[in-house]
């Protein structure tokens, strides 16, 4: 087993490898050591009476301040029939407020070199906000300014609607959008997961005043799933606590939220073959269900994710685009909600190679359970998940967004600290077994074909006619 | 606290970079740059091989970008992948890419991974495997390549003839990825002419970046590359590039795209340039955000638009600014009268002093955060030893952007973005 290493042994680790050398070796020079990344306990972390937790840690290397504040619900709370409802206010959220009009809200936040934004996905609401420490405080005197009084001017909604409205038409263009849209709306159909995008039909429907009562009620208050919010940076915890305190503390927190997050995802085998006359590629997306963010087998789905397709030496890349030609990239990879999650795989393909290559992206898929996995293979990726971790956690937005997914699902702190843990110590044998304990592939999966329909559908003929629908975008 | 994910600042009181920064060169030519900082246990290297397509003859085009393909193919110790694979297996990231003037390989590793990093950088510049099984296999990955950024984008085939329609100068015209029919019809004698010429010691810089002890850094490289023969790379020449004619125009129409759009282009001094900061602080007081000069007037006010964008290229020789915007059917008249206006009114009064504190705000912390990492460290010291001849002038950028006045940019936009000087590239939506 490898040495895991903490940051401050970790110089001295380095100090292991070989001198200057006469000649060039012909083996690699490696080292064993891992770097494992250290998670410290936040320097506040406690509950308000209302149900908004405050989770803040310190960090005074980087001059620079980020926070994020999440209330339950997001797009689980839309109406019924109104999706979409709570990605559009995220929108319109930033668009004026009782003090100031858009273009003076923008000029101040701006202005201090710093960004605030909202978002709304399938189980949260969440404000984003970034900037220099020194301007931190000022950055939160807009955030409050935004929570309390966010106007939504009926003219910057209509502005929004039509603006989304050719958005819309524009990201359509994508022929992988058009995919991965597909896939989720059909894996998750009726479920808040589902609403990948906005769609016209709302957007030619929304009215100011449902806008307004949606914020009110699913953003101005504290719903039973709570609230949270977090920030890292270049400031003193006690006194930042003590500010967003008064700022958060007077949110009322009523309740009410009918949220529909618990929603089964389907697992009935489709293919969709969405329909670009004279496309030049094939976007091919296939995706299935998996379970959710504390999921009991998640790190080993994580670790068979990996070998699948997690990078240039992965078996999708190497067998699609390094042994056959076929595609200049092929990746996968696992998003995961509360209470349920999609694995998914995703590439471009010239057209009359496209059922060829879905074909064999299927096979590679498959083979993890049929075939099995080496020691060596699995090594591979439990080493670069270890190490890779820091890498790609490193700034500051990385490190708050981690903590607070583990957060916003129920997970501790420490969440991190066991996960990593965890991936250093699952055998072949189990990963294997999660391959082989889902549903076989060709049970489960979604098959989403972007590209000319016309020359796509005659190299289908391996999967089952009765499966097969074409769609337009 | 994750202490370990947040890297360090590099930052001074003031805010702005205070890299410390070694550089010394190898007696074979190496170029090496070393920034040390103790308080992550990663580092980012940065290899950066002055070629870009640039450097490309007729008969050469797009080699710059294959080799980018063509590194990863194997050496004399490093088989087919393997460069990724060994990386891969020890928790580290390695990618590269190909502009118009240079090729950069990097390599994000945990601290200890170092000399792996090093030693497969030594053994594929000092024998790579130029063969012809590996020239084919990526003529297809590149063509795969093409066809998924280009052919079937909207607007990628804009992205290839806004330089053609911009630069009178070949050596910037033509695209970085080049075309269909030079890449089959190359062969494996000029590919590797192409590869002795350039990819050596002599034409090139290494920067690491991130927690590494200097002596031992310094040995590895020492041995893995001090005996790579020095080469003679032909040296990257001028380019000239004439003076507008006058506005150049074109249209092209787009199957891909579902909305019109329009690229519009000014030639612009080089990165290096004394105006570079004054077209910088312009290019945000326009197109940066939510408040930016030109979002609020087509966006939000005359609402002919969705997407608008100014920036600027940042080449090592004459550069572009460029405004694009993706904007409502039969709006294009419209859409180049108010992007007109809005040049006009710069020209005229200039920018207000609040826009440039904003450019100046925004310019300190994107650069704030992007230093947050040893990686993009690491490229921006190659890239500014590359443009500048001094990686250390990093440290001096937002001095320079501080420095600029509500007047330069105001004579910036007059010397530069005349009307009569775009090129400006329409796209039309297609059947």
């Amino acid at each position: 087993m490898k040495k895991l290493l903490i940051l401050a042994a970790a110089l001295a680790l380095v100090a292991c490898g070989a001198a200057a050398q006469a000649t060039f070796p012909e083996v690699p020079p490696t080292s064993d050591d891992v770097v494992a990344p250290r998670f410290a306990v936040p320097s506040v972390d406690r509950t308000l009476p209302n149900g908004v937790r405050l989770v803040l840690l310190e960090e005074h290397s980087l001059p620079t301040f980020d926070f994020a504040f999440y209330v339950a619900g997001g797009d689980a709370a839309d109406p019924a029939g109104r999706r979409g409802l709570g990605t559009l206010v995220a929108k319109l959220a930033t668009e004026g407020t009782a003090r100031r009009t858009s273009v003076q809200l923008a000029s101040a936040v701006e202005g201090l070199g710093a960004s605030l934004s909202a978002s709304s996905d399938a189980e949260w609401f969440g404000f984003h906000g970034r900037s220099l420490a020194s301007a931190s405080g000022e950055l939160l005197g807009l955030f409050a300014e935004v929570l309390s009084g966010a106007s939504f001017p009926a003219d910057e909604l209509a502005k929004a609607v039509d603006r989304e409205k050719q958005a819309l038409k524009a990201r359509r263009a994508q022929p992988m959008y058009l995919g991965l849209r597909a896939l989720y709306e059909t894996v998750f159909a009726g479920c808040p997961q589902g609403t990948f995008d906005l769609d016209e039909a709302f957007l030619d429907t929304v009215t100011r005043d449902e806008v307004v009562a949606h914020y009110a009620r699913a953003v101005q208050n504290v719903p039973p799933g709570g609230a949270l919010f977090v920030a890292l940076g270049d400031f003193d915890a006690a006194a930042l606590a003590a500010r967003v305190e008064t700022l958060l503390g007077r949110l009322p927190h009523e309740g009410g939220l009918g949220l529909t997050v618990r929603c089964t995802p389907s697992t009935t085998p489709q293919v969709l073959l969405v329909d670009r006359p004279g496309s030049a590629q094939s976007a091919i997306v296939v995706g299935r269900p998996v379970g959710g963010f504390s999921d009991a087998r998640r790190v080993e789905l994580d670790l068979a994710d990996e070998v699948l397709g997690g990078g240039p030496s992965r078996r999708l890349f190497v067998r699609l685009r390094e042994e056959l030609g076929l595609t200049y990239g092929a990746y996968s990879n696992v998003q995961r909600y509360q209470a349920s999650g999609l694995w998914s795989a995703a590439l471009s393909t010239r057209t009359e190679k496209t059922g060829e290559a879905l074909s064999e992206l299927l096979a590679v898929a498959r083979g993890l359970a049929e075939k099995g996995i080496g020691a060596d293979e699995l090594a591979v990726a439990e080493s670069y998940s270890v190490g890779s971790f820091v890498l790609h956690n490193a700034a500051p937005g990385q490190v708050l967004s981690l903590l607070a997914e583990a957060l916003r699902n129920g997970e501790a702190p420490d969440f991190w600290t066991r996960y990593i843990q965890r991936l250093g110590a699952v055998t072949p044998a189990e990963v294997v077994q999660v391959a082989r304990e889902l549903a076989p592939f060709d049970e489960a999966t979604t098959v989403v074909i972007v590209g000319d329909a016309k020359a796509v559908r005659p190299q289908l003929d391996f999967l089952p006619a009765d499966r097969i629908r074409e769609v337009t975008p | 606290m994750l202490s370990i994910l947040v890297l360090s600042a590099w930052l001074a009181a003031a805010g702005d970079p205070s890299i410390a920064v070694e550089r010394l060169t190898l007696p074979n030519g190496l170029d090496v740059i070393l920034a040390p900082d103790s308080r992550v246990p990663t580092v980012g290297v940065a290899l950066l091989y002055r070629v870009g397509s640039r450097d490309e003859t007729a008969e050469q085009e797009g080699f710059a970008h294959l080799f980018e393909h063509m590194m990863f193919q194997g050496s004399a110790h490093v088989g087919k992948m393997e460069h990724f694979s060994w990386l891969e297996r020890h928790g580290a990231d390695v990618n590269a890419f190909t502009t118009e003037d240079l090729t950069l390989y990097h390599e994000q590793v945990p601290a200890p991974q170092l000399q792996l990093a090093l030693w497969l950088e030594a053994d594929r510049m000092r024998s790579l495997a130029v063969t012809p099984e590996n020239l084919r296999n990526q003529q297809d990955t590149v063509l795969e390549e093409m066809r998924q950024r280009y052919d079937n984008q909207p607007y990628g085939q804009a992205r290839v003839e806004l330089p053609r329609l911009a630069y009178s100068s070949w050596a910037y015209a033509h695209p970085v990825i080049g075309t269909k029919e030079r890449l089959q019809a190359t062969t494996i004698d000029l590919v590797r002419a192409f590869h002795a010429s350039w990819y050596v010691p002599s034409n090139a810089t290494l920067v690491l970046s991130g927690s590494f002890d200097r002596e031992q850094a310094l040995g590895w490289i020492r041995a893995y590359f001090g005996d790579i023969p020095a080469g003679k790379a032909p040296g990257q020449v001028p380019i000239a590039q004439a003076a507008p004619a006058g506005p150049r125009g074109a249209t092209l129409t787009d199957k891909n795209a579902k909305l019109p759009a329009l690229f519009l282009a000014w030639n612009v001094p080089p990165t290096s340039a004394p105006e570079r900061p004054a077209l910088e602080v312009l290019a945000r007081v326009l197109g940066d955000g939510k408040s930016g000069r030109l979002f609020q007037r087509l966006v939000k006010s005359d609402q002919v638009a969705v997407h608008v964008d100014a920036a600027l290229e940042g080449r090592a020789g004459p550069d572009l600014f460029q405004v694009t915007v993706m904007h409502a059917p039969g709006a294009r008249a419209a859409v180049l009268a108010a992007v007109a206006d809005e040049l006009d009114k710069v020209r005229r009064d200039g920018v207000t002093p609040e826009e440039l504190t904003r450019a100046q705000n925004q310019a300190a912390t994107e650069l704030a955060y992007m230093l947050s990492s040893n990686l993009e460290r690491a490229q921006m010291l190659a890239l500014y030893a590359y443009w500048y001849g001094d990686p250390q002038k990093l440290n001096d950028e937002m001095a320079w952007l501080r420095a600029v006045t509500v007047a330069d940019v105001r004579a910036a936009a007059e010397r530069f973005l005349a009307t009569d000087a775009v090129a400006r590239l329409a796209v039309e939506v297609g059947e």
